[in-house]
């Protein structure tokens, strides 16, 4: 009986420092998140707060999602050639236009950061306007 | 019993016999025409025969059917991915698409073979010799990020 409160008791114990652990990370993720604010990506403020909200946790370095941040990572947008901007902007626009981005799943999870119709207009305005001074 | 287990046996035939009346439209329309890709893009022969191999069966106005492709179900699956391969990329459509669409699907292109998402895994199951070695996939990106420049700096 003894044996099995200090069980019970160790489990809890271990719990909890589980629990304490993935406070931490979510903490490490949320600084992470914070120097991407100061990640100079030259977007406008408005674009870049929606990308933040609604894609920075699949499409940035702290993501832990390999596929999205493999097709899309903006920490690594300064180093993309002009052509993969290019391309990247396009697709950008058309996710975002038919609902595609985020991702149904994720948006079940965080039905928030869903992006209304007067967001995608702004995103597809911006990324028509880079898209073209790229093209220059 | 026995009875029972000849009889639905008799009905699956009858039923994969009568399926094999119902078959999707074949994608089968004239190649080369002025809009497509070979005739647009500057490409040479070895990329062309790449594409053709690997890519054109799902991503163009022409598809070639092997026997199998005739038989229902397989035919459906075919077609769906003809379907929606088409429409997310059509080469025979190249000279249609903006330059925009152009740049960015040269960069697509690359990606998507890169990570081994194209050809369909589904599809290299039968069509071994249009799996991409790391050779042919280099060659391919290489054709795209240059055709990509191009077209970038195209007036
Ligand atoms: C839950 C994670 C998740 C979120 C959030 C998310 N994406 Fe994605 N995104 C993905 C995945 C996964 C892929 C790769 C899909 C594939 O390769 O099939 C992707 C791919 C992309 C691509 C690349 C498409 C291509 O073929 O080049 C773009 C552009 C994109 N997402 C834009 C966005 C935008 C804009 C947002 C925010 C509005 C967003 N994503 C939010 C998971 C996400
Ligand atoms: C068996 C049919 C099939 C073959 C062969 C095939 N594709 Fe696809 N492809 C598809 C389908 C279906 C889609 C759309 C659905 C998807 O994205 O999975 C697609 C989508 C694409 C896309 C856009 C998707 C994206 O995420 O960017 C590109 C680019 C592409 N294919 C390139 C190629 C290339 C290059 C080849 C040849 C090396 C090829 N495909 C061979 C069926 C095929």
């Amino acid at each position: 009986m003894k044996r099995l409160v200090s069980g019970v008791l160790t489990l809890g114990i271990i719990a909890l420092l589980g629990a304490f652990t993935f406070n931490i990370n979510s903490k490490e993720l949320n600084t992470t998140a914070n120097t991407q604010d100061e990640l100079n990506l030259g977007f406008p403020d408005d674009v870049k707060k929606i990308l933040k909200t609604s894609c920075f946790d699949c499409h940035s370095a702290a993501s832990k999602n390999i596929k999205a941040k493999g097709a899309l990572n903006f920490n690594k947008w300064n180093d993309y050639k002009t052509t993969k901007k290019i391309g990247k902007l396009n697709d950008l626009c058309e996710l975002v236009q038919d609902g595609d981005m985020p991702t149904s799943k994720y948006l079940k999870k965080y039905p928030d950061k869903k992006l209304n119709e007067e967001q995608v207009k702004l995103i597809c305005d911006w990324t028509k306007k880079e898209i073209n001074s790229l093209m220059e | 019993m026995k009875k029972t287990i000849r009889l639905v046996f008799y009905f699956l035939v009858l039923g994969f016999i009568i399926l094999q009346f119902f078959q999707p439209d074949k994608n089968l329309g004239d190649t080369n025409l002025h809009d497509d890709l070979f005739q647009v893009a500057t490409i040479d022969g070895s990329v062309k025969t790449l594409l053709e191999n690997s890519c054109y069966d799902c991503h163009s106005n022409h598809t070639k059917y092997p026997w199998y492709s005739y038989i229902s179900p397989v035919s459906f699956f075919l077609n769906k991915h003809i379907v929606e391969g088409k429409a997310e990329l059509n080469f025979s459509d190249w000279g249609i698409y903006s330059k925009i669409d152009r740049i960015s699907h040269l960069d697509d292109i690359c990606d998507a073979i890169s990570d081994g998402k194209m050809p369909l895994g589904s599809y290299l199951i039968l069509h071994k010799d249009a799996s991409l070695s790391e050779e042919n996939i280099k060659k391919i990106c290489d054709w795209a990020e240059t055709e990509g420049m191009r077209l970038l700096k195209e007036e």
